[in-house]
């Protein structure tokens, strides 16, 4: 053990250059990754817990469309779902109290099946005991709040009544009306008991804190049958998405509540696209790890040679090199850790998450068993990675390690070492990784296979770098002509290495090429981002002014009808929203689609059947997240009964307001008959205009007798939704900088590295008359070959991979997302690339060049 | 007396350019305890790779090596390994020293190797440092020492674990002549203070003559009937041989 040490502590106090690169390179992929999810943890949690104030944890609610099959038979026909895990029963009234005769308060009573257990978080028993299968229907919980003013404790009885009839009612046909009373029928009433009195905990805090909890039945009588809501958990990694889409055939789904935070389609492509960095960053910490550690030891196979003869066993020498790998990879998976938290907590504070911006984060909890597996899978790979080089060495006799002078490790040992490399990060490390951090889709949305094709891409140009070091000769030496007659020296020991060692250039290639093709993958996401928005913007905000009035002092239909006559003024759509079709729909004036540039221009007879008739204009994001198609009919909840709206036209030319992109337009009329709004009034308005009179249409909507609240243009809106892309995308940004930053420290350890391992070359080429300044250029020169191999790459790899993940964009968002090639960006990346290699090789530069040459000549090793 | 190194008809072939060259012939030669023996040889007549086939280093093509009573070729790796560290000391032309071990760690290193702890044999390295002046240096890396004192160490370190034979290959060929003379002197003190067995391998007529015992390798063949030893050893006697042996 004192051998082992003695000999790791050494390595490290020679040069303590390399001990530190390589440990920041550890330190990094560690820390990106961690920081990642250390803030999605958080992000989701902080998500939760604003949403699950006052509920459990329900992933979606259905309420029936119809009354047949049975409730019970609904329930039983979920229970078999394959993707559903978990179904339960929520029912919610409100009855009286009664003490002496006379009603005391009124309370909300909760009804849930199966009773007990509670299996989606709704309360927590604070004091006697949960309800269960086996109590009678008059046996509930009560909370604090309610148990204190009703001086109850378990064991308690209580008289409670049904809330009269006569104050339930109902929206039929534009007018609110009570529901019958059902004469002679009596009020129901019970006596219940207290078994439990509940923690001050989601549903024990709502009304006020007035609760009751009971089995489903008791407050379906005592409530007189209310709505049902039937509550289902999917299972682990079913999609959303394609639940729902599947419920509504059969149901009403509401996510109002859900607790499915970020798995919205367009959560879910963001937070799936940190998942995919952070297993980059991991992939590129592991990568120069390995690289670091096999050169290393390449550099060191002298060392090996000398212990050999010592009498070392090969046991003990790989004990050397194993703890010294695991002792960098231990401390550096702990400082990575650390340095991750902070990244998150900095993240936080600064309002990033992995949603986006505009999402706050307002918990630190730390997800131990993911941190834990985080570093433990580091530590494994960063040994793995020393293992396979050492297996190699070990098996070189010692005679010919220290006798032939001509051995040159790296080409000798490295080429095995890339295919075991490639073997661990293109396969097993991306599996551990996604093990245990799933993508948030299950295989059919195809995200997996694009995600795939795209690795495929990488892997294909990794392998063929690594493995086929002609080919890096071939493209290095094309810069090494031109450079040829302006320095010749520098040219020719370039060209040298390139013969002697081509996998050390195409290491650092591998580590940059990765990065930018991570940035260029952005770049094409987000461009292809903005383009959509643009052409959304030309169809539906170009031209149009976006008005708001204050609720309390809406617009009268005479005041927007005026507003019409106004010269410039093509249209003016007043926007009553209904938020709960299970989408957001307007209620507007069909006429005034039929104009220059509207959604049902010179279609006359759509605009008389949407008058007529329940019909939907929807714009192309509804339809594409939802499937809807022309001519479908939707059903849509007006109050207890079914109403079915059919789909007439499907189109983004008019109805956006300000800031929602699936929605649905229907004439106002039937908002009034269906939902009893109030559409002679509006506060919200689209109103198209001639932009040359913008100016003039502007002062006269501040004249107008409502309280003009805002006024947005749509050339507004759509800059604000192009800056929005760009600040969301912000948070990959700043991981990509981190991944530059991990790529660049790799090719500095590389190089500084193979500085090392050639001081003594180094020292000869200074004897002979090589000047300091002969020597950095040489390193440039060579740092300008790793980067012009790198742009080369990125740019041939980047464009074909862009298209695979702008279809992947389009798979897991269900966005109409258009094909974008930034060829700028793919310019400017290659040019920071190449810039990065330059830089990289400067610290080595001045290490060697510091080297006096009578020290380096006599450099043992 | 006992032999330490007995080695019979030993063969070794080279593979060059695909062309098969014999290094040694048929070489026999034996080693007793304490005894200084001698390698005479121009380059590339196979002293070095005579050296590696006794150290268990270079498997041969035919013959046997036998060390005290170990047969090293007919044992694993691993028991090769282990005989290694325990039966002899290694010297080598270019010293590999570990350049981040200071001069004292250095000569630990082989009872570190062993599982041995330095500390219970302080006694012995720190007789070690006195016999080869090597104490005031002791906390010095390999880089700042000159190249009889880098020898010096490697010989010290090859002694470290009181192996009864050492190797030498080549000790001087790295070093100035008073520096050689030096070391070879040093070699004859170690063999006569400690009872070491040496054979050192060489093309220097003069290192040769330190030796109790004279061989002649030429193109792989050695023959015992040209041996030089007992009185009549001096660098003159060495070079008269080579002479009239055409090497």
């Amino acid at each position: 053990m004192r051998l082992l040490f003695l000999l790791v502590w050494k390595h490290w106090a020679s040069s303590p250059l390399r001990l530190l690169l390589t440990w920041f390179g550890v330190v990094l992929g560690v820390a990106i990754v961690t920081g990642i999810h250390v803030l999605d943890h958080n992000t989701i949690l902080s998500q939760l817990e604003q949403r699950r104030g006052d509920f459990g944890r329900v992933d979606l609610e259905l309420r029936p469309k119809g009354s047949q099959p049975s409730l019970d038979e609904r329930r039983q026909q979920l229970e078999q779902h394959g993707d559903i895990e978990r179904v339960g029963l929520l029912a919610q009234s409100r009855i009286q109290v009664i003490e002496n005769a006379a009603v005391v308060q009124q309370v909300s009573i909760f009804g849930l099946a199966p009773v007990g257990g509670d299996w989606f978080g709704h309360y927590r028993v604070a004091q006697g005991r949960d309800l269960n299968r086996l109590d009678p229907e008059h046996r509930v919980l009560v909370s604090p709040v309610f148990a204190a003013a009703r001086g109850l404790q378990p064991g308690s009885r209580f008289q409670v009544l049904a809330l009269p009839l006569a104050k339930l009612v109902d929206c039929i046909d534009g007018r609110l009306v009570h529901a019958k009373e059902q004469v002679g029928q009596p009020v129901p009433g019970a006596q219940l008991e207290v078994v439990g009195i509940l923690e001050p905990f989601r549903l024990a805090r709502q009304n006020a804190g007035n609760v009751i909890i009971s089995s489903y039945g008791l407050t379906s009588r005592l409530g007189r049958s209310p709505s049902p809501i039937i509550q289902v958990n999917r299972r682990a990694g079913v999609d959303p998405s394609r639940l729902v889409t599947e419920l509504e055939q059969d149901y009403f789904v509401d996510r109002q509540r859900s607790a499915m935070i970020g798995e919205r389609a367009d959560e879910r492509a963001f937070r799936n696209g940190v998942k995919v960095l952070g297993c980059l960053a991991l992939i590129l910490g592991m990568f120069v790890i390995f690289h670091t550690l096999s050169y290393s030891l390449a550099e060191k196979i002298r060392r090996i040679g000398i212990l050999r003869t010592l009498g070392a066993l090969p046991g003990q020498i790989a004990r050397v090199f194993l703890l010294d790998a695991f002792l960098i990879s231990i401390l550096g998976s702990i400082f990575g850790l650390l340095a991750g938290l902070l990244l998150a907590w900095v993240l936080k504070e600064a309002g990033i998450t992995t949603l986006g911006l505009g999402k706050s984060v307002t918990t630190f909890e730390l997800p131990w068993s993911q941190l834990a597996a985080i570093a433990m899978l580091g530590v494994f790979f960063t040994m793995l990675g020393a293992a396979f080089p050492l297996m190699k060495v070990r098996n070189l006799s010692p005679t010919r390690i220290l006798y032939v002078r001509d051995l040159a490790p790296p080409a000798d040992l490295m080429r095995g070492v890339n295919v075991f490399m490639l073997l661990i990060l293109v396969v097993a490390l991306p599996l551990a990784y996604l093990a245990m951090t799933p993508l948030l889709s299950d295989a059919g949305r195809g995200a997996g296979i694009v995600l795939l094709q795209a690795g495929g891409i990488v892997a294909v140009f990794f392998a063929v770098l690594l493995l086929s070091p002609r080919l890096v000769r071939t493209i290095g030496g094309l810069p090494l002509r031109l450079s040829r007659s302006a320095l010749p020296l520098a040219s020719f020991l370039v060209g040298k290495n390139l013969l002697r060692a081509p996998s050390r250039l195409a290491t650092p290639v591998c580590g940059l090429t990765l990065v930018a093709l991570a940035m260029l993958g952005l770049a094409g996401l987000t461009g292809a981002l903005k383009e959509e928005l643009r052409d959304f913007a030309k169809e539906g905000l170009h031209g149009r002014l976006f008005v708001r009035f204050a609720p309390d002092k809406p617009l009268a239909e005479s005041d927007w009808k005026a507003l019409k006559n106004l010269e410039g003024v093509h249209s003016v759509l007043p926007m009553s929203a209904i938020h709960h079709m299970p989408f957001i729909a307007f209620g507007t004036d069909s006429e005034d689609l039929d104009c220059k540039g509207g959604a049902l221009e010179g279609r006359p007879a759509l605009v008389t059947k949407m008058k007529d008739r329940r019909c939907l204009v929807i714009s192309r994001r509804l339809a594409s997240l939802k499937g809807y198609e022309l001519g479908q009919m939707l059903p849509v909840l007006a109050g207890k009964r079914v109403q079915h709206y059919e789909v007439i036209a499907i189109s983004d030319k008019d109805g956006f307001f300000p800031d929602e992109r699936a929605y649905a337009l229907a004439d106002r009329t039937w908002f009034k008959l269906d939902f009893c709004l109030n559409v002679d009034l509006a506060s919200d308005f689209a109103v198209r205009i001639d932009p040359t009179r913008k100016q003039e249409i502007e002062r006269a909507l501040r004249k107008l007798p409502g309280k003009l609240a805002w006024i947005k243009p749509g050339e507004g809106i759509e800059e604000f939704h192009l800056a929005d892309i760009d600040r969301d995308f912000f948070f990959f940004d700043i991981l990509l900088l981190l991944l530059l930053i991990l790529a660049g420290t790799g090719q500095v350890n590389l190089i500084t590295l193979a500085t090392i391992s050639r001081a003594r070359e180094i020292g000869v080429l200074r004897a002979l008359g090589m000047t300091r300044g002969d020597f950095v250029r040489v390193l440039l020169l060579e740092a300008s070959v790793v980067g012009l191999i790198t742009a080369l790459l990125t740019i041939a790899a980047g464009l074909p991979m862009i298209l695979i993940l702008i279809r992947g964009l389009r798979e897991v968002s269900g966005l109409e997302v258009p094909f974008y090639l930034p060829v700028s960006a793919a310019l400017w990346i290659s040019a920071v690339s190449f810039l990065v290699a330059m830089a990289a090789s400067l610290l080595p530069a001045i290490r060697a060049t510091g080297l006096p040459a009578a020290v380096a000549v006599r450099s043992s090793e | 007396m006992v032999s330490l190194i007995e080695v019979d008809r030993l063969d070794r072939w080279h593979d060059v350019g695909g062309e098969k060259s014999r290094i040694l012939q048929a070489v026999s030669l034996t080693v007793r305890e304490a005894e200084f023996v001698t390698v005479m040889g121009p380059s590339g007549s196979g002293k070095s790779t005579l050296l590696h086939c006794i150290a268990g280093m270079d498997r041969p093509d035919g013959g046997t090596v036998k060390l005290g009573l170990s047969e090293i070729f007919a044992v694993s790796e691993r028991q090769r390994t282990l005989i290694r560290r325990k039966f002899l000391g290694f010297v080598f032309q270019f010293f590999n020293l570990l350049p981040d071990l200071t001069v004292r760690e250095n000569i630990e290193l082989p009872l570190l190797i062993a599982g041995d702890r330095p500390e219970h044999q302080k006694h012995r390295i720190d007789e070690l440092l006195v016999v080869l002046e090597l104490s005031l240096l002791q906390a010095r890396l390999p880089h700042s020492l000159s190249g009889g004192e880098m020898q010096r160490v490697s010989i010290a370190r090859a002694l470290s674990t009181r192996p009864p034979l050492l190797l030498a290959d080549e000790p001087t060929g790295n070093l100035s002549s008073k520096a050689g003379e030096q070391t070879m002197q040093l070699f004859k003190t170690l063999s006569d203070r400690f009872g070491t067995a040496i054979l050192l391998v060489t093309h220097n007529p003069r290192d040769a003559a330190f030796g109790d015992r004279v061989l002649f390798l030429k193109d792989g063949c050695l023959d015992p009937s040209h041996s030089l030893e007992g009185s009549e050893l001096d660098a003159a006697t060495v070079f008269a041989r080579l002479e009239a042996l055409g090497i």
